[in-house]
């Protein structure tokens, strides 16, 4: 892009503008207003509304100002008598085919046909004959497609093609009678489309709207509350439209730039659970197995004697809590500062340690700093070489994978290296479909051939890194072959991903827990993080490390100190200047300095008597732990369970107290996204119930403990974190609320954020380069077990699905549980599409219903891991991490033909 | 169509690596219409939007889904046409051969579109048999046309 300014007249204004604009780009970013019916600045024009005609100077006709480049010295006049009486045959045009029903209409007060007709003065219908269009139809069990109203700009037909990649939807016949069609007159439920909702929120007028709206208000009835996403990590600006305190539908924030107003099913849709009937209302004590409904003083009371009680008797380490990646940062951070002030345990953790924990020990160990080095819009606009590895990033993190497109239309090279073929694998420039379990041996090959062929960066690697002559030395003797015996990869298709990563001038290597969920997870990241420090595509723009984060506050609850080794902040909790500080800052003495025990670690440990009290806030371990029935053996043994949730989830059953919490919609905070941007959350909605928010119930069960930390709201918490938390020093909680987004680390209130890490210096002062030995992965298949089992996640489902199970239309589109299964093995096994069958592994066994796929290698089986898969994982941990190896297991496969019809398995 | 079928066109389809449009040209002229079943199956295996391909085959008046008879019969019904009597020779294809717009004959021979206008006004009315004109016709010159092909 070369970035020569050239000046221009727009109705005689002198402007000074880029030149690769075209002339409605500079007119709107100078507030200069063209009515525009069929341009979105998120889509490349098309042209297609002529609303947008003006004058040029020169030119016989009038041109489409969306599509008409600005040159040097052009005159441009937007509202001649001409233009204008242009703009009203077109408007009379649209108007004449379209119903006017505004005043029955959801998009009456927000669309822009109302709004151009209203200033143009369109009053009656010039043009009779008969109306075009048919009458609406019903298209899914989320949107609303009304033909009538359609005005055939094709910003929906855009959307889903440049932005979501889907083509669901495109133009039928041609003339008059033009409509959208999603395809042989089909539903959209028979086609691509993932209900993501971005055609409704980009129509101009009302001819797409949400199902759950109808009827239930116009735009100026609604409040519209901004706040963010409370699924994944992605961290999407929304929404929320509120009406007598409910949610009526939701619309991305076009001025999120964390998604610029695009959403995935789970943010546009998933709101059903905030009304469910699961929601908790009361504290709950169990008294001979029931549950019985108690005020707060009671619930609190009976905690403190349960918790003093163990603690007095067994020690602080007979207990262990569980933190939440769905709470707030704020609600994190007590947590963990009850259990170190007041309980004196280090045995916190949270579900960070099943997604990224050899993330985070690997790149700590490596360059200092595990968090995501670069924006989103990095990527999306500076990166040119973009290696996506074990990241099935359309399902994970959707509205990321919306930005890999745009990097792709920009010229970016993809290179998608997964074992299964994914979907965003269509979009790669090079596809590498390696053996499971054998990223090391694939990633030292890369490593080999950039020696090899000299493709690294000497500068670089003299300035910035260590251990380069004993890296280059071991990785000299690393045979080349092994990549093609035992990854399955062709040495050329390597080749030719060393060069193009080495050589582009901004590559960024993204991945998630196809990487790191393996006994040699840690040691994966490392490989990653040495083609980084070898090639220097690290700290700048657009180049760099990128870990995808799973849940909307995962980030957030690591920097809090959620995890048994570190204190808030990464300082480690072994370490006497880390004790001195906190006990300091938290006035307080004795503060435990013996690293605690990790998730899985806490669960051995309740089995082994050692673990008496578990208190759990905001997960559900039933689903997201490996080996399930060993977890529900110590939900049962486990002497004191305290669940603190928004919903009745399985756990609660073994619970012996259950505390009910508010959820994102209706309390304060912040959550901090994949990218460390620190985002605030608005109460949209009023909960009548009894519940709180997890601070305040934290909050009161340390003053019950005499602990007086005078916090009077989330924001007090925020103040100290402030304090505590050197990467947060500048995020106050009036820039929060002035819903300033910044991205940490952030020194100062002055500081505006740091969006690229690792810029001339790492955290760790120089990055090492780490040597790594191929290892097999704990279990494969063999003569009892013969398929490989891996896991990962879907789209629509969220984690352990208490949240998108309560999701009517999500319910009927996902249908029944299921597993994924290659068509010759189908086919060798005499298993048929649909039918159920029992997978088995040495810990357990789940039945469920067939998907047949091409995309899976032979051999294989994909099981969603909602769906209970986790009744078959085992539980080995890669040693530095402490991670499970959920990727990979063998299992056998048997023909179930009794209980057809049955739902599912029982756990 | 046969799973055979459809894997055969397929893999013909792969070989020439043909554009959406020429999947349609390829399928019409294998089959004389565009079957859609086998079009949404073929979609399915090479992961065609199903959209992008139905728009393209409603965008062009030249493919057709429905089954087809030997020769295609278009029977101009345009203002011009209509005035000199080509109602009437609709009337004769339908007591004659049982033919309605659209429809083929049981013993697959024939196929009747009615159209609105074949721009050649100047000879109305208008027929055409395939890719053949004929003008100023009128029921029994054209009934004698089709009772002569074989
Ligand atoms: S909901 Fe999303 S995928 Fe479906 S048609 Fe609309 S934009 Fe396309
Ligand atoms: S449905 Fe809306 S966005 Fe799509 S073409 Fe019609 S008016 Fe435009
Ligand atoms: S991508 Fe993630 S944050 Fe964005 S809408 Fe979907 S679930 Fe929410
Ligand atoms: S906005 Fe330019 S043609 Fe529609
Ligand atoms: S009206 Fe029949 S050919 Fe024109």
């Amino acid at each position: 892009m070369s970035s020569g300014k050239i000046k221009i007249y727009i109705d005689g204004k002198l402007i000074e503008c880029d030149k690769n604009k075209t002339i409605l780009e500079v007119a709107l970013e100078n507030n200069i207003e063209i009515p525009h019916l069929c341009y979105d600045k998120r889509l490349l024009p098309n042209g297609s509304c002529r609303l947008c005609i003006v004058e040029v100077e020169g030119e016989k006709r009038p041109v489409a100002s969306c599509t008409y480049p600005v040159f040097e010295g052009m005159k441009v006049y937007t509202n001649t008598e001409k233009i204008i009486n242009f703009r009203k045959l077109t408007l009379q045009l649209i108007v004449s085919d379209h119903p006017l029903d505004c005043m029955t209409c959801e998009k009456s007060g927000d669309c822009l046909l109302e709004k151009y007709a209203y200033e143009y003065g369109i009053k009656e219908v010039k043009y009779y004959g008969e109306k075009a269009k048919r009458k609406m139809k019903d298209g899914s069990p989320f949107i609303v497609r009304d033909y009538e109203k359609c005005i055939l700009c094709g910003r929906c037909i855009k959307v889903c093609e440049e932005i979501v990649g889907v083509n669901a939807i495109d133009y039928k016949n041609r003339g008059f009678v033009t409509e959208i069609n999603s395809g042989f007159d089909e539903s959209l439920k028979d086609t691509e489309c993932l209900f993501c909702g971005n055609c409704i929120d980009i129509c101009p007028v009302g001819a797409l709207r949400e199902i759950s709206a109808e009827r239930k208000g116009r735009d100026w009835e609604y409040k519209k509350i901004k706040t963010i996403c409370p699924y994944c990590g992605v961290g999407c600006g929304i929404v929320v439209y509120v009406k007598n305190n409910e949610i009526v539908k939701i619309k991305g924030d076009k001025e999120s730039p964390v998604n610029n107003g695009f959403l995935c099913i789970k943010g546009k849709f998933g709101f059903d659970y905030v009304n469910s009937k699961d929601r908790l209302k009361k504290p709950l004590i169990k008294e001979n197995g029931n549950f019985k409904e108690v005020d707060w003083e009671k619930a609190i009371d009976f905690i403190y004697e349960k918790l003093k009680f163990y603690k007095d008797n067994y020690g602080s380490d007979s207990i262990a809590g569980l933190s939440s990646a769905k709470c707030t940062n704020e609600e994190n951070y007590i947590f963990q500062k009850f259990f170190r002030c007041v309980l004196k345990s280090n045995n916190i953790d949270h579900c960070a340690r099943l997604c990224h924990s050899s993330t985070v020990v690997g790149l700590s160990q490596t360059i200092g700093s595990a968090a995501m080095s670069n924006s989103l819009e990095e990527i999306e606009k500076y990166s040119d070489c973009i290696i996506i590895t074990g990241t099935n990033i359309t399902e994970t993190q959707p509205v990321t994978s919306y930005r890999i497109r745009k990097a792709k239309e920009r010229g970016a090279k993809i290179i998608v290296i997964d074992p299964r073929e994914i979907e965003i694998s269509k979009i790669a420039d090079i596809y590498i479909q390696p053996r499971y379990g054998t990223d090391v041996v694939l990633f030292n090959g890369i490593a080999k051939i950039i020696i090899d062929e000299k493709l690294y960066n000497e500068e670089f690697i003299k300035e910035r890194v260590e251990n380069f002559d004993e890296y280059k030395e071991f990785i000299e003797k690393f045979d080349l072959s092994l990549v093609e015996k035992i990854s399955n990869v062709k040495i050329e298709d390597l080749r030719k991903v060393a060069y193009l990563y080495s050589k582009s001038k901004a590559s960024v290597i993204i991945w998630s827990m196809g990487i790191t969920q393996h006994i040699t997870g840690t040691e994966n990241v490392f490989c990653l993080s040495n083609l980084a420090l070898l090639t220097g595509q690290i700290g700048k723009k657009g180049s760099g490390l990128a870990p995808l984060r799973g849940q909307n506050n995962v980030q957030g609850a690591c920097d809090m100190g959620c995890l048994p080794e570190f204190y808030p902040g990464y300082n480690s909790v072994n370490n006497r200047k880390t004790i001195e500080r906190f006990e300091n800052l938290w006035n307080e003495k004795n503060l435990p300095d013996k690293v605690g025990l990790t998730v899985v670690e806490i669960f051995e440990n309740i089995l082994k008597g050692k673990i008496k009290c578990l208190y759990i806030m905001g997960e559900m371990p039933l689903i997201s732990e490996p080996d399930i029935l060993h977890i529900k053996e110590a939900l049962e043994k486990v002497e004191f369970l305290i669940v603190q949730d928004i919903l009745f989830t399985e756990i609660c059953e073994y619970a012996d107290v259950i505390l009910p919490a508010l959820c994102s919609f209706e309390k304060e905070g912040t959550f901090t996204n994949t990218e460390r941007r620190v985002q605030k959350i608005t109460k949209c909605i009023g909960n009548f119930t009894c519940a709180k928010p997890d601070w305040w119930i934290i909050n009161e069960i340390a003053r019950k403990f005499g602990y007086e930390w005078g916090y009077n709201d989330v924001w007090d918490i925020l103040k100290e974190i402030n304090n505590v938390v050197e990467i947060y020093q500048g995020i106050t909680p009036e820039r929060v609320k002035n819903d300033e987004k910044i991205q940490w680390p952030c020194f100062s209130k002055e500081d505006k954020g740091t969006e690229t890490l690792h810029i001339g210096r790492f955290k760790r002062g120089k990055g090492l380069l780490k040597i790594v030995e191929y290892k097999e992965p704990f279990e494969l298949p063999d003569k009892d077990y013969p398929f490989l089992l891996t896991t990962g996640r879907i789209l629509q489902e969220y984690h352990s699905r208490t949240m998108t199970g309560k999701v009517k239309g999500i319910e009927e589109i996902v249908g029944e549980e299921f597993l994924m299964m290659n068509e010759e093995d189908a086919k060798e096994n005499n298993i048929k599409e649909g039918e159920k069958i029992k997978v088995v592994s040495r810990r357990g066994e789940v039945v469920l219903k067939v998907k047949l796929s091409k995309k899976l290698q032979k051999g294989t089986i994909f099981i969603p891991f909602h769906f209970y898969a986790n009744i078959l994982t085992h539980t080995k941990l890669d040693p530095y991490s402490k991670i499970p190896e959920f990727k990979i297991c063998s299992v056998k496969i048997k023909k179930f033909e009794k209980l057809k019809n049955s739902r599912i398995i029982n756990v | 169509m046969s799973e055979k079928d459809v894997r055969e066109i397929v893999g013909e389809i792969k070989r020439k690596n043909l554009s959406y449009l020429e999947i349609l040209q390829y399928i019409q002229e294998k089959y004389n219409y565009v079957p859609v079943d086998l079009l949404k199956k073929i979609c399915k295996e090479l992961e065609i939007p199903k959209s992008k391909i139905f728009g393209i085959l409603t965008f062009y008046a030249q493919f057709s889904t429905q089954e087809r008879g030997k020769y295609l019969i278009r029977v101009c019904d345009g203002t011009a046409c209509h005035v000199k009597g080509g109602s009437k020779i609709i009337n004769m294809l339908k007591k004659e051969f049982d033919l309605e717009d659209g429809k083929t004959t049981a013993d697959k021979k024939f196929t009747l579109q009615i159209v609105a206008c074949l721009g050649s006004c100047f000879m109305a009315p208008v027929c055409m048999v395939n890719s053949s004109y004929y003008g100023n016709m009128d029921e029994n010159k054209f009934k004698k046309i089709l009772k002569n092909l074989k």
